[in-house]
């Protein structure tokens, strides 16, 4: 059988203040390459939450979480976050006082790879913007984009890296439908095209429709829906 | 590397950041202020701290050796007291470095030694150590023989000095004593930078001079008060010509306007317009017009016509040629100051006694015409002269101030009974001039009553001690003339250690403590450790107290420099808790996108490092600035307070105009280093930001 991507048992998180609260029970979830899923839920049920211990934002109060196949280990996560996971948020997160492009190469600058002009990166970076459609802004401050705009190049730079994993915070919260639709399509489309797992947080019936599988999360459990 | 990447956006100010950006500037502009200010300070006290420690050291050598008690009991020392070839005196270090024997005492010739007498300090051989030449071998061990010795003596004195000063409004000279315990220490001629301390003669020590060779000088020893005796004219004569030889250019100002017509006044052929008093028929009195335009006096009594010289005698003829007559010998007044050139050759000087009647030829012009006249030296002032001081060699007849050949300074020394002194510049200031004459007394104890001793002396220069507590008081004579005070006055020496010894010179001081230990290493190598005493000027009494001041001075005013540094980094600490409060979110993205803790902590300790560097740099420019300018600002300021700013005798006669390399290496370590720390201290707050921030929506 092929090993999942990111494999998630039994994650537990309790939060003691201002009164002891089990978030989330007992979460149970694997995800596998080219798999798509929603997770759906009332607001406060724990959503973000979930998608911060499995993007290892957060640290679980228990349970293992495990990146293929190995357990993901602390003084890791740094280079997990940076290599295995791209971020999606709601408010898009792009450095503003840089360009679409310098954005897009955070993450490879990060990883302290060469960026300069010319360089497979730099290449790689504006085929990504190409394929976002985004490439004619790409010498465009971040804070003169429009949303829509702002959250393709959020795209773009979560795929620089070339991660296994994408997670996705509520990716067309902010946006009008005709944005929201196009985004959802890019990111089925990246999914599918590029072999990434993906996992999207959404209140989005539409998005979450597009899903191979759709959970809800209901009193600190997931539940599958047909 | 991507934290630059990042820190340098954050560093750029902002409008939307109007309130960190304000912060940013306010804090680079502070620690600029403050890096300026304390740079200024250091450089200033540095430099001040340089020339002081340079002129200490050029008039007092970074280091001496002393010889110890055991050197002046032993029997080395102590036997040629009692040695016929000794003359029955004891020898100097120097003295006995060229003696070639070591023990001058033979048992046929010389009494017996009292059995108290000192055992003699043998080698291995059973040979008596020759103390002196072994000195001398471990001086020439230190530093491949680049130091230079010379024997320095030291004694207290008194010194008197009797000042003949012009009276202008009576005959008789007005007469001054003053009277100064005074340390005398030897003039050495080896020194090396004892040329940079003295005074360069000037034109008014020439003039002083010139008016004192019409003195005679043999009472200057005598107290009571006698009027000051007018010499001859032959000797004033020799004076003036042996004074003359060494100078060139001498150009004077005649102030006096009236003068006696006598030829040669100038060339045939030449016509000065002139106007003649004339009574009963005979030229009273000339007016000359200093410049044919200027408007001469009209009056009714004056016929105006030119002055000439015919037949080599000088006749007035009035316009109308109605009045004829020669003009030699009249009273003539000249309606303005003249400047001349003196002539300094003997044969144009004219003398009938003494000073007063002193007259030198000079030429120069009236009315654009040249002429040559004889004025009277009384009557003139100099206006600029040309003193030789620099020699090639040796000058067969010394000048009578101090000479130099190359770096070496030397004194006058005219073979006379008088001994030539230099005294510390507040003398001159006191209004001692080059010349004046007196005497040092000192006792002379003998078996039964303390008897004065006198040498007489006169003042040959000056020169700077510098800022020394004796420094005022300390006179530079002929060192054998010392010794032979002090071995009169051995037991009222000032101080056992330091009245003798040897001075050495080298040309780094930073390597004084280096050659001091050399010097002590090669001394106990040569076995005649216990008998020298190495001191460097740290360890002079004299200048101790002084030297810790300033190493006090200078870490106290680090230290406060150091907690104003800190006061002004400490905005950097703000700026950066602010700017981290705005970026949270942005941190979140960039710890979301694996950005490690210490990437994060990197990125803010760069922004406060740099904030520090600029300041640090801004600051160092213009303290480099305001240096090169530190005299005119210091002399603008000046103006504007109505007084000297600073006080010359301590900082000098002006203030060092070079940032302290030293104090440059403090501020540029210490400024970035201090803001570095006051800006790790939030950045650590910044990487412990929650990744999972990101995540909350706004």
């Amino acid at each position: 059988m092929e090993t999942p991507i990111l494999s998630a048992k039994r994650i537990k998180k309790t939060f003691f203040t201002p009164s002891p609260l089990d978030l989330l029970k007992e979460i149970n979830l694997d995800v596998f390459p080219k798999k798509t899923i929603a997770i759906v839920g009332r607001s406060g049920s724990g959503k973000s939450t979930l998608l911060s211990i499995l993007g290892t934002l957060e640290t679980p109060s228990s349970g293992e979480l495990e990146i293929h196949g190995r357990k993901v280990e602390l003084n890791q996560v740094d280079k997990i976050r940076n290599q295995l996971i791209g971020f999606i948020f709601q408010s898009y997160h792009l450095l503003e006082e840089y360009t679409a492009l310098e954005n897009v190469l955070i993450p490879a600058k990060i990883a302290r790879i060469n960026v300069k002009k010319g360089s497979e990166m730099h290449k790689r970076a504006l085929d990504l913007l190409y394929q976002v459609g985004c490439l004619d802004r790409a010498n465009f401050l971040a804070k003169h984009l429009s949303g829509g705009e702002k959250q393709r190049v959020a795209i773009a730079r979560a795929l620089c890296n070339d991660p296994s994993l994408i997670l996705a915070d509520e990716p067309t919260g902010n946006l009008d439908d005709e944005n929201s639709k196009k985004i959802h399509e890019l990111l089925i489309y990246f999914a599918k095209e590029l072999n990434k797992g993906l996992i999207i947080v959404t209140h989005n019936r539409d998005l979450a429709a597009l899903c191979d599988q759709r959970f809800l999360l209901k009193n600190g459990l997931l539940e599958c829906i047909e | 590397m991507f934290e630059f990447f990042i820190a340098k956006k954050y560093l750029i100010p902002r409008k939307k950041q109007f309130s960190v950006s304000l912060i940013a500037i306010t804090s680079v502009f502070v620690i600029s202020v403050v890096v300026w200010l304390l740079l200024l300070f250091l450089s200033i006290t540095d430099g001040i701290e340089k020339t002081w420690l340079s002129k200490l050291t050029s008039l007092n050598a970074p280091v001496r050796i002393i010889p110890t008690d055991a050197y002046k009991s032993s029997y080395y020392y102590q036997i040629d007291q009692y040695s016929i070839s000794s003359s029955f005196t004891t020898k100097t270090l120097l003295e006995k470095k060229e003696s070639k024997i070591t023990n001058p005492y033979s048992e046929e010739e010389d009494q017996s030694l009292p059995s108290c007498f000192p055992k003699p300090d043998v080698d291995v051989q059973g040979e008596l150590k020759d103390l002196s030449k072994l000195l001398f071998k471990s001086i020439s061990e230190v530093q491949e023989n680049s130091l230079i010795y010379d024997e320095f003596e030291t004694a207290a004195v008194l010194l008197k000095l009797k000042l003949i000063r012009p009276a202008f409004d009576q005959a008789i000279a007005s007469q001054s004593y003053l009277s100064q315990m005074c340390y005398a220490a030897s003039f050495s001629e080896k020194s090396p930078y004892l040329h940079d301390l003295i005074t360069p003669a000037q034109k008014e020590d020439l003039s002083h001079l010139i008016y004192l060779s019409g003195f005679s000088l043999d009472s200057s020893c005598l107290e009571i008060p006698y009027e000051a005796e007018q010499t001859s004219s032959s000797i004033f004569k020799s004076r003036i010509a042996n004074l003359f030889s060494d100078v060139e250019n001498l150009t004077i100002n005649y102030r006096s306007s009236s003068f006696t017509l006598t030829p040669p006044l100038f060339d045939e052929g030449v016509n000065l317009i002139a106007y003649a008093f004339i009574h009963e028929g005979k030229i009273q009195n000339l007016f000359l017009p200093a410049s044919s335009s200027s408007k001469c006096l009209k009056s009714k009594n004056l016929l105006r016509g030119i002055l000439k010289k015919e037949d080599s005698e000088l006749v007035f003829i009035s316009n109308d040629l109605s009045y004829h007559q020669s003009a030699t010998g009249v009273h003539t007044t000249i309606d303005e100051d003249i400047f001349l050139t003196a002539n300094l050759n003997l044969t144009h000087f004219w003398l009938s006694s003494g000073f007063d009647s002193f007259k030198i030829l000079a030429s120069g012009k009236i009315q654009n015409q040249k002429i040559s006249l004889y004025v009277p030296w009384k009557d003139c002032s100099i206006s600029s002269i040309k003193i030789n001081q620099l020699f090639n060699d040796a000058p067969a007849s010394p000048p009578a101030w101090p000479y130099f050949i190359g770096k070496r300074a030397y004194l006058p020394s005219n073979g006379g009974r008088d001994h030539p002194i230099l005294l510390p510049k507040t003398f001159k200031e006191n209004g001692v001039l080059v010349g004046d004459r007196g005497y040092i007394s000192y006792g002379a104890a003998t078996p039964n009553a303390m008897q004065e001793q006198r040498v007489q002396i006169y003042v040959c220069g000056f020169y700077d001690p510098g800022v020394l507590s004796v420094g005022s008081r300390c006179i530079l004579m002929d060192g054998n003339l010392i010794r032979s005070i002090s071995e009169s006055t051995q037991s009222f020496a000032i101080d056992e250690n330091l009245s003798s010894g040897l001075q050495i010179w080298f040309n780094d001081l930073s390597k004084t403590k280096k050659i001091q230990n050399d010097l002590n290493n090669a001394l106990e190598e040569n076995g005649v450790g216990k008998y020298f005493k190495v001191l460097s000027f740290y360890d002079y009494d004299f200048a101790k107290d002084l030297l810790k001041q300033f190493q006090s001075d200078k870490y106290l005013f680090t230290l406060i420099g150091v907690v104003i540094l800190v006061v002004a980094c400490s905005n950097i600490f703000s700026f950066l808790i602010l700017m981290i409060n705005d970026k949270k979110k942005e941190i979140g993205v960039l710890r979301a996108m694996g950005a490690s803790t210490k990437s994060v902590t990197f990125i803010f300790s760069i922004c406060g490092a740099s904030l520090g560097l600029l300041g640090c740099m801004i600051g160092a420019i213009c303290a480099f600035y305001t240096m090169k300018n530190v005299n005119s600002l210091v002399y603008f300021l000046s103006l504007l307070q109505g007084q000297s700013l600073f006080q010359e005798a301590f900082y000098g006669s002006s203030l060092p105009t070079h940032l302290s390399g030293g104090a440059l290496k403090f501020i540029l370590i210490a400024t970035p280093l201090i803001s570095t720390i006051a800006g790790v201290i939030p950045a650590f707050k910044a990487s412990k930001v929650a990744p999972a921030v990101t995540l909350k929506s706004e």
